[in-house]
C-alpha cells in the first residue's frame, strides 16, 4: 500500500472532499463505498448529501448545524476504522465485491440509422462494422460513478481496440439512449443533450425517471454488458418501455 | 384560476432553493440564482419557510399594507422561541438555516434582465424582489421590495431591470406545480420540474393556491418593505466591509464587486504570480456566462497590452485529473485559461482545476452582477466564511423578527 489511505480536503464552505487515491482501480471504488456506507450509518445532522466519484467522495453540510472541524474529525475517525477493515481484507476485497455487483444487460441497437458514428470508429481502427459491434458486446464494464447528466454513468473497461477520442465539435443533439465513445470511456446518454461523444448505437431503454423511486436504472457500483438487437427488437423493448412509463 | 404568461420576459423560470439529494444520480441542483433575493420576496408575500407546508405552524391573520390597496393576509405565526433576543447560536440556527438545504422554500418565477408581463385571473398577493426593476400594476407603478395585492384581471408588466440582474416575482401560497424529486426548481437541460420543465412561454397558465382571504390589506404601508441596497448586495449602510458605504442613493448605483472566495484542491498548482493575477485582477463576467456558470474573462483593454500571454492563467504544470464533484460556487480553471465560475445549473461533477469555491454569502451578490460588469476576487479562510454565514443568518432573523412582531417599521 504505502500511501496514506484518504485525505481531507475543502471543496467551498459547505462541502469537503474525501480523497482516496489517485487512480480509479476497483478497490478504490469499494473503499469509497465502504467510506459511504459508514458515513450514512453514523447520520450525522447537518450532512445534507454525499456524492461519489472515481477517487473520491464529496460530503455536502450545512455550516450552521455542524462545524467544520466536528465534521472533519468524525470522518477521520471512520477513515481509521475503514483503513483497519480495507487492508485486513485487503487483496480479497475484490472477489468479494464481484459478487455482490449488479449484472445488468443492456440492448443496444447499433443500425446505422442510430450508429451515427460507426462508420467512423470502424475505419479509424480498420475494423468492419461488426468486428466494432463485436467487440462493444464482449466486455464488462464497470460504472464508476454517475454524473454530467442525470442518470449518465461513466463505464470503465472499453477496449483499446475501439477507444477513439470525441468528435471535435460536439453535436447539439443527441438522443436519450444513445451508446457513445469518448477515448477509453464508453456511456450511454440518459436524456436528450448536446454532446462530443462518438456515437455507435442507441438503447430502447428509459435510463433516467424522476418519476422512480430510483430514479436511475444504471447505478454506480453496476457491471453493464451491452447486447446486440435489432432494429425490430428496438421498436418492441421501446414501445414497451413507453406503456410502463404511461405516456 | 391562475396566473397567466403575456410575455415571458427572458429566462423566465420556476424556481425554488434547488433539488437536493440526487447529486449523486447526476440531478443538477438548479434552483434560483440569488436565494436570498428568493427568500426575501417570500417573506414578503408571506411564505416564511417550509415548515408552515408540513402544518406545524398555524397560520394567523395579520394586517398588512401597501399604498395601493389593501388586504389581509394570513401569516404564519411566530416561532415560540427563538426570536426575541438578538442573539443567535449556532445550535438555534439549525432550523432555518440560510444555506441550501433539502427544505425548499416557496418557488417563485425567476427571470432575467427583461421580466415577464404577468395576467392575473385570481387575486393575488405578490412581491418582486433582487435588483430594481420597471414594473407597473394595471398602470401603476410598483415598488420592488413591496408586497401589493392584484386584483382578478390585473396586468403586471415587468420591464428591464435597472439595477441587478436576477429578479423574483412572489406570490402568496405555491405554484400548483408538481415537485420533482423533491423540488419545484426548474431545469430546463434535463427537462426537469417547474412548469413542463421548461422556461415560461405566451400563454403558459400558472395555477396557485393562495392563503390568502381577502379582507383588508391595512394601514401599515411600508411594513414590508426591504430595500434592494443592503449588505448582502455590498451596498450596506453600515458600510463596514465593502466601499466604506460611499454610494450614491441612485437606483442605478452598481453593486459592490468583490467576491470572496476559499481557496480550492488547486490553489496551490498556480505559482505565486499566476494567484496574484486571480486576485489583483479585474475579471469581467463574460456575455457568454448563464445559468450552469458565469465565465470570467479579461477586460479587453489588456488584451492591446503585450502582457496578455503572461497574463493567461495557467498551472504550474499540466494536469489531468479524473472528475470530481463540484459544488455551486466552484471557481474553474479550464485550459484556456480564463476562469468559470458555477452557478446553480453546474453538472454535478467536472475535470477541470478547482481554483476555489466562492464564498456561499456572496453567491447571491454574485449573481446580481450582470455580463460585462467586472469583478474582484478576493481570498478569505475557511473560518472567515463560516463566520459570515452566521453573520447572514443573524441577518434573516432580525427579518423576521421584524415582519411578525414591528410590522409597522421598515423592514431594513
Amino acid at each position: 500500500m504505502g500511501d496514506a489511505p484518504f485525505s481531507v480536503e475543502t471543496l467551498g464552505d459547505q462541502a469537503m472532499l474525501v480523497r482516496f487515491a489517485s487512480e480509479s482501480t476497483r478497490k478504490c471504488f469499494d473503499r469509497i463505498r465502504y467510506f459511504e456506507q459508514a458515513v450514512k450509518r453514523l447520520s450525522i445532522s447537518g450532512v445534507i448529501e454525499l456524492v461519489p466519484a472515481y477517487t473520491s467522495l464529496a460530503v455536502y453540510y450545512n455550516p450552521l448545524v455542524i462545524a467544520e472541524f466536528e465534521l472533519r474529525q468524525r470522518l477521520l475517525k471512520i477513515t481509521l476504522t475503514e483503513s483497519i477493515t480495507g487492508d485486513a481484507v485487503g487483496a480479497d476485497s475484490e472477489t468479494i465485491e464481484a459478487s455482490s455487483s449488479r449484472e445488468i444487460i443492456v440492448p443496444v441497437c447499433y443500425d446505422r440509422e442510430f450508429g451515427e458514428d460507426l462508420a467512423y470508429v470502424a475505419q479509424v481502427h480498420g475494423l468492419t462494422i461488426e468486428e466494432v459491434v463485436a467487440i462493444h458486446t464482449s466486455a464488462c464494464y464497470f460504472v464508476h460513478m454517475i454524473g454530467f447528466l442525470p442518470g449518465f454513468p461513466y463505464l470503465g473497461g472499453l477496449s483499446h481496440r475501439i477507444a477513439t477520442p470525441r468528435k471535435e465539435s460536439p453535436r447539439t443533439f443527441i438522443a436519450a439512449g444513445s451508446v457513445g465513445i469518448a477515448g477509453t470511456q464508453t456511456g450511454v446518454y440518459p436524456i436528450d443533450s448536446p454532446g462530443g461523444w462518438q456515437i455507435i448505437g442507441r438503447s430502447p431503454w428509459q435510463f433516467f425517471d424522476p418519476s422512480a423511486a430510483t430514479p436511475c436504472r444504471i447505478q454506480a457500483g453496476d457491471t453493464v454488458k451491452f447486447n446486440a438487437i435489432t432494429r425490430n427488437e428496438f421498436g418492441i423493448i421501446h414501445k414497451q418501455c413507453m406503456v410502463r412509463n404511461g405516456s | 384560476m391562475a396566473l397567466e404568461i403575456i410575455r415571458p420576459g427572458m429566462l423566465t423560470t420556476i424556481q425554488d432553493r434547488g433539488r437536493f439529494g440526487y447529486r449523486r444520480d447526476g440531478v443538477v441542483v438548479a434552483g434560483a440564482m440569488d436565494e436570498w433575493a428568493l427568500r426575501i420576496a417570500n417573506l414578503l408575500v408571506g411564505n416564511l419557510n417550509s415548515r408552515s407546508e408540513s402544518g406545524q405552524i398555524k397560520p394567523e391573520p395579520m394586517a398588512l399594507a401597501t399604498g395601493f390597496d389593501v388586504a389581509t393576509i394570513y401569516q404564519t405565526a411566530p416561532e415560540a422561541s427563538a426570536y426575541g433576543s438578538g442573539r443567535v447560536s449556532l445550535s438555534s440556527l439549525q432550523s432555518e438555516s440560510l444555506s441550501r438545504s433539502p427544505n425548499v422554500e416557496s418557488p417563485a418565477i425567476e427571470f432575467f434582465l427583461v421580466g415577464p408581463t404577468i395576467d392575473f385571473h385570481q387575486d393575488a398577493i405578490f412581491a418582486i424582489y433582487g435588483g430594481c426593476w420597471n414594473a407597473s400594476l394595471g398602470g401603476k407603478p410598483v415598488r420592488c421590495g413591496t408586497p401589493y395585492r392584484a386584483r382578478v384581471g390585473q396586468r403586471l408588466e415587468i420591464r428591464e431591470a435597472t439595477a441587478g440582474a436576477w429578479g423574483y416575482l412572489a406570490v402568496n401560497g405555491v405554484f400548483d406545480t408538481p415537485k420533482v424529486l423533491g423540488s419545484r426548481s426548474t431545469h430546463s437541460r434535463s427537462r426537469m420540474g417547474g412548469f413542463e420543465g421548461r422556461a415560461l412561454k405566451a400563454g403558459d397558465q400558472i395555477g396557485f393556491k393562495s392563503n390568502c382571504t381577502a379582507l383588508t390589506f391595512t394601514a401599515n404601508v411600508s411594513c414590508r418593505y426591504v430595500p434592494w441596497t443592503d449588505s448582502v448586495y455590498g451596498n450596506s449602510r453600515d458600510g463596514n466591509e465593502l466601499d466604506g458605504g460611499q454610494q450614491s442613493d441612485s437606483q442605478n448605483q452598481s453593486l459592490a464587486s468583490t467576491i470572496r472566495f476559499v481557496r480550492g484542491s488547486h490553489w496551490g498548482m498556480l505559482d505565486a504570480s499566476n494567484q496574484e493575477t486571480v486576485t489583483n485582477s479585474k475579471w469581467i463576467i463574460s456575455k457568454k456566462s448563464d445559468r450552469m456558470g458565469y465565465r470570467l474573462e479579461k477586460p479587453s483593454e489588456s488584451s492591446l497590452s503585450q502582457r496578455v500571454e503572461s497574463d493567461r492563467l495557467q498551472l504550474a504544470s499540466p494536469f489531468e485529473m479524473l472528475s470530481e464533484p463540484n459544488t455551486i460556487g466552484t471557481i474553474q480553471l479550464p485550459s484556456g485559461g480564463d476562469p468559470i465560475i458555477l452557478m446553480s445549473d453546474a453538472a454535478t461533477t467536472g475535470g477541470y482545476p478547482r481554483l476555489g469555491h466562492v464564498a456561499h454569502v456572496d453567491l447571491p451578490r454574485l449573481a446580481q452582477q450582470r455580463p460585462g460588469t467586472a469583478i474582484q476576487l478576493q481570498v478569505i479562510s475557511l473560518a472567515q466564511a463560516h463566520q459570515l454565514a452566521i453573520e447572514r443568518e443573524r441577518q434573516w432573523r432580525r427579518l423576521l423578527y421584524g415582519v411578525r412582531h414591528e410590522p409597522w417599521c421598515a423592514l431594513v
